[in-house]
């Protein structure tokens, strides 16, 4: 099984990950660029964490067979931080045609004021500019209002819909957004957000055109396993190899190729190793050889 | 300093219409070029050109080591008579592609005093390909380089296992500080039982260090094919160059 993990913060992860989602098919991670857990005091700090995507973390995911790719933006919760709003989306354009970068996102809406709303709209033109599509936060709080207004914004940028994935979808949102033509987004989490049997139980129910699952995995209590596992439920409720194949890897890959930053086939042949190289002079075998490093228990 | 009008003849039409897109993004403006650069790979392509060994200016470069997107990048920076802030800040923030193309630029003489900035970026950041396109493939390293930067030079090349060929002109740079550096280097890896870098022999061959003399002595006499392959392609490669 080939997938493509379209939603994951590896900067919070660790090595042994890595090594579990290759060993479970994923061959391609994207790493939306989000808020770290608290606030960021300086325009600076962001430079630097977007050098961190299109560098460190590409070659530490190569160094595990994954390609990794990003979505740059000013995440909805930091929108409301006068300290970085006007300085990060001034700041966008300087990334995103750089080599890697697939998207405009996480950008969108988490407590719904208006500062989020202008630094959305202003980020989905930015998207439309760079031709590129957008991976849209929606709010965990109220999340139909959320949603019905994320669409109202999304509408007014004048984007295509069918260039927008609207995240962290559930059983309420999917009746709002099946008819929109944007492509769905379902986050599966052990405990929160959604599930493995109720993703399933969607997928049933709707089908699997325009559907996206995610781990969206990061420093809180998730696992960035659950896509294979929700494809191993699939399975076991006799869904098509097809449609299986499709929602973990062709959908993805469709969503995130068609402006041209990206090809089935490149992200079909493993990326050439890193392991053993170094990167800004750090390597992440510290200090063993890869013979040493492939021989461990 | 190559003239534009040939490097530019080395694009196919569609990779110079790749780069006459990219070029009216740009227009005049170094803002702008920090955004649409990066682009350049995908407009133009990343085909390789033919191995060809170019004169420009007092250097030369083999233009197979390029690819189309290095040559359009090339041409961009040629004509915007770009100096040294500008490339500096060019690799600073760039992507990979960005900087590979930058490296590559740095031998056609672009904004001079850029050149030993650019090489201490290239030598620090330690990823293979930007090493490879910033100080192989053309003798631009071994004329401009002070002893200090030649032999870090070197010696990454030999720690990465690299061709010691593509470092065009290292024959004339042999200093007996590089010789020691090498065989401490050689006695390091036979004593952890791996291979010496092949590197070792042609400048063995070339130079007269008694220690290099010493391991190639004895290496001569070995019965393993590949040592023996490794010993023949130096001897060649000394020829060539002696």
């Amino acid at each position: 099984m080939k997938i493509f993990e379209p939603h994951a913060h590896m900067v919070s992860r660790v090595t042994d990950d890595y090594e579990r989602m290759r060993d479970s098919g994923v061959r391609v991670v994207l790493e939306p660029a989000f808020w770290l857990g608290q606030p960021r005091t300086s325009v600076g700090s962001f430079v630097d964490y977007f050098d961190t995507l299109l560098g460190w973390e590409r070659f530490r995911a190569a160094g595990f067979g994954i390609h990794h790719v990003c979505t740059l933006g000013l995440n909805p919760r930091e929108a409301n931080d006068d300290r970085v709003n006007a300085g990060v989306v001034e700041l966008l354009p300087r990334y995103l045609e750089k080599n890697g970068v697939v998207g405009v996102g996480e950008i969108g809406l988490d407590d719904m004021t208006a500062k989020e709303e202008r630094w959305f709209l202003a980020q989905l033109v930015l998207a439309k500019e760079h031709d590129l599509p957008a991976l849209v936060h929606t709010p965990h709080r109220n999340k139909r209002q959320g949603f019905l207004r994320c669409l109202d914004i999304i509408r007014d940028s004048g984007i295509r819909m069918d260039r927008v994935l609207l995240d962290h979808g559930n059983e309420e949102t999917v009746k709002i957004t099946r008819e929109t033509g944007v492509w769905q987004g379902f986050s599966i989490y052990p405990h929160t957000k959604m599930d493995p049997p109720r993703m399933v139980a969607i997928l049933r129910q709707y089908g699997v055109e325009r559907m996206i699952i995610n781990s969206a995995c990061d420093w809180g209590v998730s696992d960035p396993l659950s896509v294979r596992k929700t494809a191993d439920l699939m399975a076991e409720a006799e869904f098509g190899v097809g449609d299986i194949d499709r929602l973990v890897w062709g959908n993805p890959v469709q969503f995130f190729s068609e402006t041209g930053r990206g090809t089935e086939a490149e992200w079909s042949t493993p990326p050439a190793s890193t392991l053993g190289a170094t990167h800004a002079g750090n390597s992440f075998l510290r200090g063993q050889s890869v013979e040493t490093w492939g021989k461990r228990a | 300093m190559i003239a534009w009008p040939p490097l530019r003849g080395r694009l196919s039409e569609s990779e110079l219409a790749g780069l006459a897109w990219v070029q009216a993004k740009i227009g005049n403006s170094q803002t702008q070029r920090l955004v649409w650069l990066a682009s350049l790979p995908r407009r133009v392509g990343k085909r390789a050109l033919a191995p060809e060994l170019v004169k420009a200016g007092v250097a030369t470069l083999n233009l197979g080591a390029w690819r189309a997107a290095d040559v359009a990048a090339a041409v961009e920076f040629i004509e915007a008579s770009l100096g040294e802030a500008a490339l500096v800040e060019l690799w600073d923030h760039g992507d990979q592609e960005e900087r590979r193309m930058v490296g590559r630029s740095v031998c056609l003489g672009l904004g001079d005093l850029a050149t030993p900035l650019l090489w201490d970026r290239a030598h620090r950041q330690n990823d293979q390909i930007l090493f490879e396109a910033t100080f192989l493939d053309s003798d631009h390293l071994a004329r401009l380089a002070d002893d200090e930067v030649w032999a870090r030079a070197v010696l990454k090349a030999a720690f990465l296992n690299l061709d010691l060929a593509r470092l065009y002109g290292f024959e004339r740079r042999l200093p007996d500080t590089l010789q020691e550096c090498l065989a401490d280097f050689a006695a390091e890896r036979r004593a952890a039982g791996r291979p010496v870098w092949p590197g070792t022999y042609a400048i063995a061959m070339l130079g007269e260090n008694p220690r290099l003399l010493t391991l190639l002595t004895a290496d001569r006499r070995s019965t393993d094919p590949t040592t023996q392959a490794q010993i023949a392609d130096a001897t060649r490669l000394a020829e060539s160059v002696r």
